[in-house]
């Protein structure tokens, strides 16, 4: 099975969106970590 | 005539591989949350968590909300990734990510897991174990009891399933406090009580698609007549377990009194299904105003009771 240049253009744009979504959820799990830490240390 | 069949393999390669991981969206991840199911399951967590005694930090209070929030997404998940054969089968569902091929299976499940997991481990982390665990229990209550078990075998499916959606104001509660006592219980038994005549007034106006999936809702196996009477009983049980927390010292009269006054409407519409007769969709106007008033009666029952617990303290 072959793409057409335009799918595959498509596919592409869609994978770029997911991962940076991925990245930014991933980054805010991180923030979530640390402010869970710090709220527990503070308590 | 061997171009044309290539022409269609290729095609249909084409659908198999948009299911995939590659190539699906961020927003059928998304859609695999129930994003309008989990509005009410973060609302009334939040109203449980802010009714409770104690204190939780705003940080720690917005994080346990949050793995509420995900947990019920999660339960959505597994659910969806259960039934994509019988959401294809069902107009109002035929779209969702799986059905329509836009998602895989294997993805679906996989994103449900890692959701679950981090949800109940995240609450476990933030707040306390008690908590976790009610969100492990609810999240297994809807997949599994719910989902696998009940929906497709018994018309008592939404009434023992409810239970799943009643959990989330239990979980608030016990992220601030560590315990479960008579409040949440009560706030519990008020989403169970509101479930069936909630539901019961959809399935009513929408039982060809619950026909077309062969699901055993009440509408399909009792009829319009017994879901009516029994929309009529649930709704009475709805006024008295809703009134209960003041009536027991539990609340002030501010709640007392909304409470009385919203169970009221929402009995009057249930009398107006009781006495309807109406066979087609088209003509269930007073199925169609008991199950919008549902909706708005939950947010302004657990609004009032927020505002009432803002207002008794000191």
């Amino acid at each position: 099975m072959s793409w057409t240049p335009q799918e595959e253009a498509a596919f592409v744009a869609r994978r770029r969106k997911r991962n940076l979504v991925i990245g930014i959820v991933l980054a805010a799990f991180a923030m979530l970590f640390y402010g869970i830490t710090v709220s527990r240390i503070a308590g | 005539m061997m171009g044309t069949i290539s022409q269609l393999e290729d095609s249909a390669t084409r659908t198999a591989l948009s299911g995939s991981l590659s190539t699906s969206e961020w927003r059928d991840f998304w859609a695999l949350l129930k994003p309008r199911v989990m509005t009410l399951v973060v609302f009334t967590a939040a109203c449980g968590l802010i009714v409770a005694p104690g204190t939780l930090s705003p940080f720690l209070s917005f994080v346990a909300i949050l793995c509420i929030g995900v947990g019920a997404g999660a339960s959505g998940a597994f659910n969806q990734w259960l039934e994509a054969d019988t959401d294809a089968l069902m107009k109002r569902t035929a779209s969702r990510p799986l059905p329509a091929g836009r998602l895989a299976r294997e993805d679906a499940l996989v994103f449900a897991i890692m959701l679950s997991g981090a949800s109940v481990l995240t609450l476990w982390l933030a707040t306390n174990w008690v908590a976790a665990a009610i969100l492990a229990f609810a999240i297994f209550f809807y997949a599994v009891v719910y989902t696998i078990w009940l929906k497709p075998n018994t018309p008592q499916n939404i009434v023992i399933g409810g239970a799943a959606g009643a959990f989330p104001p239990v979980i608030g509660w016990a992220a601030v406090t560590g315990d479960v006592t008579a409040l949440p219980l009560l706030l519990f038994a008020i989403i169970f009580a509101w479930t069936p005549p909630h539901f019961w007034a959809l399935a009513m106006f929408i039982r060809k698609d619950y026909a077309n999936a062969q699901m055993p809702m009440l509408p399909l196996t009792h009829g319009l007549a017994e879901t009516r009477k029994q929309i009529l009983i649930y709704s009475i049980v709805l006024l008295a377990v809703s009134v209960a927390p003041f009536a027991l010292g539990l609340t002030g009269a501010l709640y007392g009194l909304f409470a009385a006054l919203l169970g009221v409407v929402f009995l009057a519409l249930a009398i107006g299904v009781a006495r309807a007769t109406a066979e087609e969709p088209a003509d269930m106007l007073a199925e169609k105003r008991l199950f919008k008033f549902s909706i708005l009666y939950l947010f302004l029952l657990f609004g009032v009771l927020v505002a009432d617990a803002a207002w008794m303290r000191p």
